[in-house]
Order: C-alpha cells, then structure tokens, then sequence
C-alpha cells in the first residue's frame, strides 16, 4: 500500500527544501505585514528569479509567499487598524478594538492560532479531495473544461468590487490581449502587424509584474506613511470563556472560509465578512461586534486563511486559479513544464506531494514564527515607503526583464504598470484582467475544439452532463453572487471604516 | 465620475474591438478554410472577442455617463493624494520610464545608480548630493552583485559600453 503523503513528508524535511518552505513562510508574512505589497504582487516580481532554484523548491517558495501572505495580513490590522491584504479588512473590526483594550496580544494569538486550524484542515482537506477531483477530472473534455472557465471567469466577474460591466470588460480585455500572437491550434499570427515581439505574444510574468507590482506601488507611493499604534499587547493566551469562544469562531470559520473557497472565483475578501456575519448572528450578544469581540478576530481569520488554502484544490486538480496570486502560481508551474490539473497527480506525483506535505509543515512554521516574531513585523511596518519602493521597483525590472531576457519584457512590464495604475484610480478591478489574459488561450482551445467535436453545433456544451451543469451554475450565480456580493460587502466595509 | 472619462473608457473599448473585429476579417479572408477539426477558426474567435468588447464599451458608456451613483470599489487613502504623494507617484513613473531606455545605453550597473539617484531625489530621501550618489552606488552594487554576478542575469552591457566610450 502506498503512502504519497508520507514520501512527500519525507522529502519535505529534506533540509534544501525545508528551506525553501522556511523562505516562503517568512517572505510571505513580511508581505501580508506590509501594506501596499500584496502576494500576487510579490509572486509576480519573485517568479521569474525562482528560475535559478530547483522546480520543487521553487513551487514550495511560492506557495509559502501565497499562504503566508493570508497569516501575515492580520498583523497589521489587529495592531495598526490598516489591513495588510484586503482579506484582512474584516479583522480590523473587533481587532484593533482589542489593541485599544490593551489586548492586542490576545487578539494576535487567537488569530494565529484560528489561521493556523485553518491552514491545517485545509492541507488535510487538499489531501483528500485534491487527488479525488483530480480523478475525477480525467473524464473532462474540452466542453467541461469550456463550462469550468465561463464559470471561473464568471464568479470571479460577479464577486469583483465595483460595476459588473467594468469586471466584464476588464477580463475581456485579458481575453483580448491574449489573442495577440499565435494562435494556440493552427499557428496563425494575430494582432502582430508585422513586429516579432508580439508574434510571441505577451508573456505573463511582465503583465503580472506590471499590474501588480508596479502598479501597485505607483498607486501606494500616494499614500501617506501609517501612523503607528504605540500601545501594549497585554497578555498572549486568552484564557476561560474568552478561548473557548475563540476556538469554536475559528472552526466556524473554517468551514465557511474553505466550503466557499472551493468555488473558482471566491476572493478572499469576501468570505471573511461573510464568517463575521455568520458568527454576529450565532453570537448571544451580537451587540458587542465591533467593540473588541475575541471571534470578531478568530472567525474571519480563519476564514481568510481557508479560503486562501481551498484554492489550491481547483489549480492543482483541475489547473483553474481562482484568485491573480494562484494565477501567477499556475504560470510558475507552466513555467516549469507542469501542467496542473488530473495528469499532474499521475505523472508528478513525487512533485505533488511534496508541495502539499510542504503547506503541513509551513503552517507548523508560520504558528512558531508570527507570535514571537510580532516585534519584528511591527518594526518593518515602519519602515518608510519611499525607500521600500525604488528597491521594489528596481526588482519589477529584473523579474520582467529576466524569463526571456529581452527589454521588450520591461517595457510591456512598465505599459501594464501605468494601465495597472490607472485601472486602480479610476476604479476598475484589476483581478479579472489577469485571469482572463492566463485562462484566454485555454477558453479558445476548448470553444475551438468542442466545436469541432460537435461539426460547429453549440447544443454540445448541453448535451453534455458536466458542462450543462456547469453552464447552469453559471447562470445560476449571474443572478446569485452579485447578491450575495452586494448584500455582504458594503455593509461589513462600512463596520469596518467607522 | 466625469463624462468625459467615462467617454475615454469607452473609446479604449471601441479601438481594440474593432482593431479585434478587423483581423478577423483579415483571418478569414487570408487564412479560411480550416480543417475539420477546427470549424470554428482563429478568424471567429477573433471576430467574436472584438465584437464583445464593442458591446461592452458601449454598454459601460450608456449605463455610466454621467452617473454618480456607479458602485465604486472600496474608498482607499491614494483616491485623494496630496501633492507631495502624486509628485512621488509621477516621479516613480518618470525614472521607470528613464531607467528602461538608458539600460540599453549605458549597461545594467550605471543605468541603475542612476535610477535609484532620480526616485531617491524624486521621493525626498535625502537632499543631500553626495548622500544620494553614495546611497545610489550602493544600492546598484548589490543589485548587480545579487543578480548580475550571484543569480546570473544576463542584462545588455550597454551600446555606449560596447563601442567603447
């Protein structure tokens, strides 16, 4: 009887990838720490230098920046009342209400701890579904795999902030450039008008860097330095009732933040507000929300970070990302010549078990590392974003400029930086560009080639259970997630300004 | 939101649906028939992009001119900067876009002291000259030592390096 778990546990301790995982775990706090620097935006600039570390390594890195970025977050917003990821706007709340009740330090454990469950259930939960969908996955054809993106592409639409039209026509826009090249069946040029940088098409790596590297720190080089909370932390471990209740919220949490996770395009912003709902209702005293409860913190804590573990299960079993950091991941793995999705659980299974055994043992890490090391974070925080930025910047160069060697990249890198820029000013959502530009060519094929399976007959995506269900989910979620989006969001962002 | 934005948005949208729509027809004039096995064609596909991205312009101008009342995303401290901020933002983008065209000329190790020099000076790090070269000159060295020298990038030396000047 086989074990993958287990080889993968065993080549996890191996001490070069225990390094790696190490890097990733603090790489990744260090940016949920830090405002203004999010994870797809620090995958995006440490992508393309992974090139230099072994495959597995660099996966491992990669997925410690990802999940790590989800634990760091809530740093800030317990500490300082600024979220260090949006994921985090629901944990400032009741958290830096803790701060101001002298106990921030409760409050930061019960959050490492409640992130720490999470990310613990959701490797488990990564164990056991993951290898199963991927199974399962293997009777997909290119109309299931056509049903799974609309869907996808769908969700993540209706769920992004702001106007549907604008989440619309920025994944169309993603879709658009990604046609710009050759085409990915027959080999025809499109869109090049002659020039040989952009018969290659656009690469990923350099529109990531832009959008949200750069971008990204254009945008936070506007905004003033944080002030700094000076007050004490108080006592760690809460005690009686107060853990008790800490510990259920986390659970509670969990399950709200990865049930929902699993669909493609449930941003992490969202279910955390949604878990603080869900624990206000349940709560005896819900007049007490926003006060400094203690599952105020737990509950959206952990849900954020099951939401972030949960989308692993649809990029490694069916290779679909459901948020831009999971994107960037699917491109480092493409990079690498994985195809994620079932044949990834066959053919690289030493590879696969790895990477997960690796996010057991990075949760392990993370819980030792956050508590104590809480000093630290604060420190950083202070550190001024003038001189963050020009070493950030100066590294979006080398991480465009690097995966082809040409200054075509650090251009395009720079185009998608202002567009990234502008988009974020004039209130466009950023995700569904990224997602469109990596799931376009994988949506052409399918349309193309589920087309030529049915003579050009439209009714095939019908006539086949899987993809028919998944149309009908999409249909189903045009009317419903934009609901539940508009009922959950507002409401809870309002809590969170006052 | 202004009109006259919404208006631009729109107008982004019209460019690239029809510069969508017209390589369409280029494909299909040029490159038709395809096989069996691919009814559907580059040409269509293009064709199809180009026409829904016209639909959306025009439906993102009609349902949001001049309307105020557009849900807009979540309020963020840069949506009004002060000056100073801005200055900062601009001067980012300005020693980007300088840093991107002398890399070429001058090699990878100059063109980036210079980079750091301009966004320290932009972003009021120092305003001492001296303090600025110095602290140029060492953020470049680690960076080309790091990756240049360490992780082995290979940058353009630079044509004025390489003519010998």
């Amino acid at each position: 009887m086989e074990f993958p778990l287990l080889a993968g546990l065993a080549s996890i301790l191996h001490p070069v990838n225990l390094w790696y995982c190490f890097l990733g775990a603090v790489l990744g706090t260090l940016v949920g720490v830090l405002p203004g620097l999010g994870p797809a935006s620090t995958l995006a600039m440490l992508l393309p230098l992974t090139t230099f570390i072994p495959p597995t390594g660099a996966v491992i890195m990669l997925a410690g920046i990802y999940y790590g970025a989800a634990y760091g977050g809530s740093t800030t917003s317990i500490l300082l009342n600024i979220p260090g990821e949006p994921s985090s706007v629901a944990t400032c709340i009741d958290g830096f209400q803790m701060t101001r009740d002298g106990r921030g330090g409760q409050a930061l454990w019960i959050a490492a701890v409640g992130s720490f469950i999470a990310g613990t259930l959701g490797s488990i939960m990564m164990s056991v579904v993951g290898p199963v969908l991927a199974a399962y996955a293997l009777r997909f054809g290119p109309p299931e795999y056509f049903g799974l993106m609309v869907f996808s592409l769908t969700t993540l639409i209706s769920l992004s902030a702001g106007s549907t039209i604008r989440a619309i026509g920025a994944g169309l826009l993603g879709i658009f450039l990604a046609t710009i090249g050759l085409d990915p069946l027959s080999g025809t040029g499109r869109l090049n008008y002659g020039s040989v940088e952009l018969l290659r098409g656009f690469n990923v790596v350099p529109i990531a860097v832009g959008l949200f590297g750069i971008g990204e720190i254009i945008f936070a080089s506007e905004q003033g330095i944080v002030r700094i909370y000076e007050g004490t932390l108080g006592r760690m471990i809460p005690r009686g009732a107060d853990l008790r209740r800490g510990l259920l919220a986390s659970m509670r949490g969990t399950l709200i933040g990865y049930g929902l996770g699993l669909l493609p395009g449930m941003v992490t912003a969202l279910t955390p507000f949604m878990a603080y709902d869900l624990e206000k209702r349940v709560s005896r005293s819900p007049e007490k929300f926003g006060t400094g409860v203690i599952e105020g913190v737990a509950s959206p804590e952990a849900a954020n970070n099951a939401t972030a573990m949960a989308g692993f299960i649809p990029l490694m079993a069916l290779g679909i990302p459901t948020s831009p950091a999971l994107a960037i991941l699917l491109a480092a793995l493409l990079m690498y010549g994985l195809q994620p999705g079932p044949v990834l659980f066959q053919q690289n299974q030493a590879f696969i078990w790895t990477v997960i055994a690796s996010m057991y043992v990075g949760n392990v890490m993370l819980l030792i590392l956050n508590l104590p090391l809480v000093g630290l974070w604060v420190r950083l925080c202070k550190i001024p974003y003038k001189i963050l930025s020009p070493i950030m910047l100066a590294i979006c160069v080398v991480g465009a400029y690097s995966p082809r060697n040409v200054m075509f990249d650090v251009w395009v890198a720079l185009g998608f930086g202002i567009l990234g820029y502008l988009m974020r000013k004039w209130q466009w959502p950023v995700a569904p560009l990224i997602l469109g530009f990596i799931l376009g060519d994988m949506l052409e094929q399918a349309l193309r080639q589920s087309l030529g399976l049915s003579a050009g007959s439209l009714l095939i995506f019908m006539r086949r259970p899987i993809s028919a269900g998944l149309i009908a989910a999409t249909v189903l979620w045009l009317v419903l997630g934009r609901r539940v989006a508009s009922r959950v969001l507002p409401r809870r962002e309002a809590e969170a300004d006052e | 939101m202004t009109r006259r934005k919404v208006l631009v948005e729109a107008i982004v949208f019209a460019v690239l649906g029809v510069m969508s729509v017209i390589e369409g027809i280029r494909l299909t004039l040029n490159v038709r028939p395809h096989g069996t096995y691919d009814i559907f064609g580059p040409d269509r596909y293009q064709l199809l992009v180009g026409m829904a991205l016209l639909v959306t312009g025009t439906i993102h101008f009609i349902l949001e001119r001049g309307d105020s009342s557009v849900p807009s995303l979540p309020p963020r401290p840069a949506e009004n900067p002060s000056q100073g901020f801005r200055r900062r933002a601009f001067g980012s983008v300005f020693a980007m876009i300088v840093y991107a065209s002398l890399i070429d000329v001058l090699g990878y190790l100059a063109s980036t002291t210079l980079f750091f020099f301009v966004i320290f000076w932009f972003t009021e790090l120092t305003r001492s000259w001296l303090l600025g070269i110095l602290l140029s000159i060492g953020c470049a060295a680690i960076f080309d030592l790091v990756f240049v020298h360490l992780l082995g990038v290979v940058f353009p030396r630079g044509s004025l390096i390489e003519i010998g000047i």
